[in-house]
């Protein structure tokens, strides 16, 4: 019952992302071609906007995770640490890939090394990537957990960091669209697309969390069944 | 325009495998906890012990 809910959710943020890429690229507004180097480029913005957040979401989650691993012992707590880094990195390389096309198109390069939130972002990826494959190289034990919840706790501090870059450190990247004052204001059908792209990818990031939490918890039973079955 | 659609099919079809890639390993995990537990000593039926009359007999 609780995995089909699970499915159904991922398969829900799956349609919903599908439906928000063909409104962004058919529905949207144009933007002026005064404002930008490539105006049609610009429409990956909700995509990567939201792709952005359910990132920050999927390291919220790792964080947590990490955290009642590392002092409660909780067995709860990894499953969310290793669904929160595998859901983390699926919407990190989304981000990367989506803000590497526009900048590709608008700067002409795919990539600013000088740019903060660029690097710090690149990092959080980086990040969980490296607990993914970390996790998968190495035998399961408490050691081997505490170590990489070490990492999701002190990893985190790059989100804080990767969100106010961009108001403290602004080089190329742009500067926020939501809560970012007067310079950030979006029209209403604007508006509109990024809010059903945001809940999207906020329902594909929960669908996406709790299937990697039941997958989890199947190998460990599957792991004590042989375990078992080889001390007979 | 033609390289925004092929960027935007690209990942879709990129976050599509991801996740068909989770449906599979939640139901490749499924099927061999299903056979291991088939396999399991416990779930093995009790063996039946046929007496022999004649056996009986002698004794």
């Amino acid at each position: 019952m609780g995995n089909r809910l699970a499915e159904s959710i991922l398969l829900l943020g799956f349609v919903g992302i599908g439906a928000t890429l063909y409104l962004a690229f058919l529905k949207a507004p144009s933007v002026s071609i005064n404002a930008f180097e490539s105006p049609d480029a610009q429409r990956i913005f909700y995509w990567h906007v939201p792709a952005a957040w359910a990132a920050f979401i999927a390291f919220g989650i790792l964080f947590v995770g990490s955290g009642l691993w590392f002092f409660n012992r909780s067995a709860l707590g990894w499953r969310m640490h290793v669904a929160g880094a595998e859901a983390g990195l699926a919407t990190g390389l989304m981000t990367i890939w989506s803000g590497m096309v526009w900048g590709s198109a608008e700067w002409g390069v795919p990539w600013d090394w000088t740019d903060v939130r660029l690097n710090t972002f690149g990092l959080l990826t980086f990040l969980a990537l490296f607990l993914v494959l970390g996790r998968q190289a190495q035998p399961d034990g408490v050691e081997t957990r505490d170590t990489f919840s070490t990492f999701g706790l002190f990893g985190f501090v790059l989100v804080p960091v990767t969100y106010v870059a961009t108001r403290l450190w602004q080089i190329r990247h742009p500067g926020p669209v939501v809560g970012g004052g007067e310079s950030g204001s979006l029209n209403g059908e604007m508006a509109v697309i990024l809010l059903i792209g945001a809940i999207s990818f906020t329902v594909f990031i929960l669908g996406l969390v709790l299937m990697s939490m039941r997958i989890t918890s199947l190998e460990q039973r599957l792991e004590s069944l042989q375990e078992a079955m080889d001390k007979v | 325009m033609t390289y925004l659609a092929v960027a935007y099919l690209g990942m879709l079809i990129s976050i599509g495998i991801w996740t068909w890639t989770v449906f599979s390993r939640s139901n490749d995990l499924e099927q061999r906890i299903t056979a291991v537990e088939r396999h399991s000593p416990k779930n093995k039926p009790k063996s039946v012990v046929f007496l022999n009359p004649s056996s009986d007999e002698q004794e």
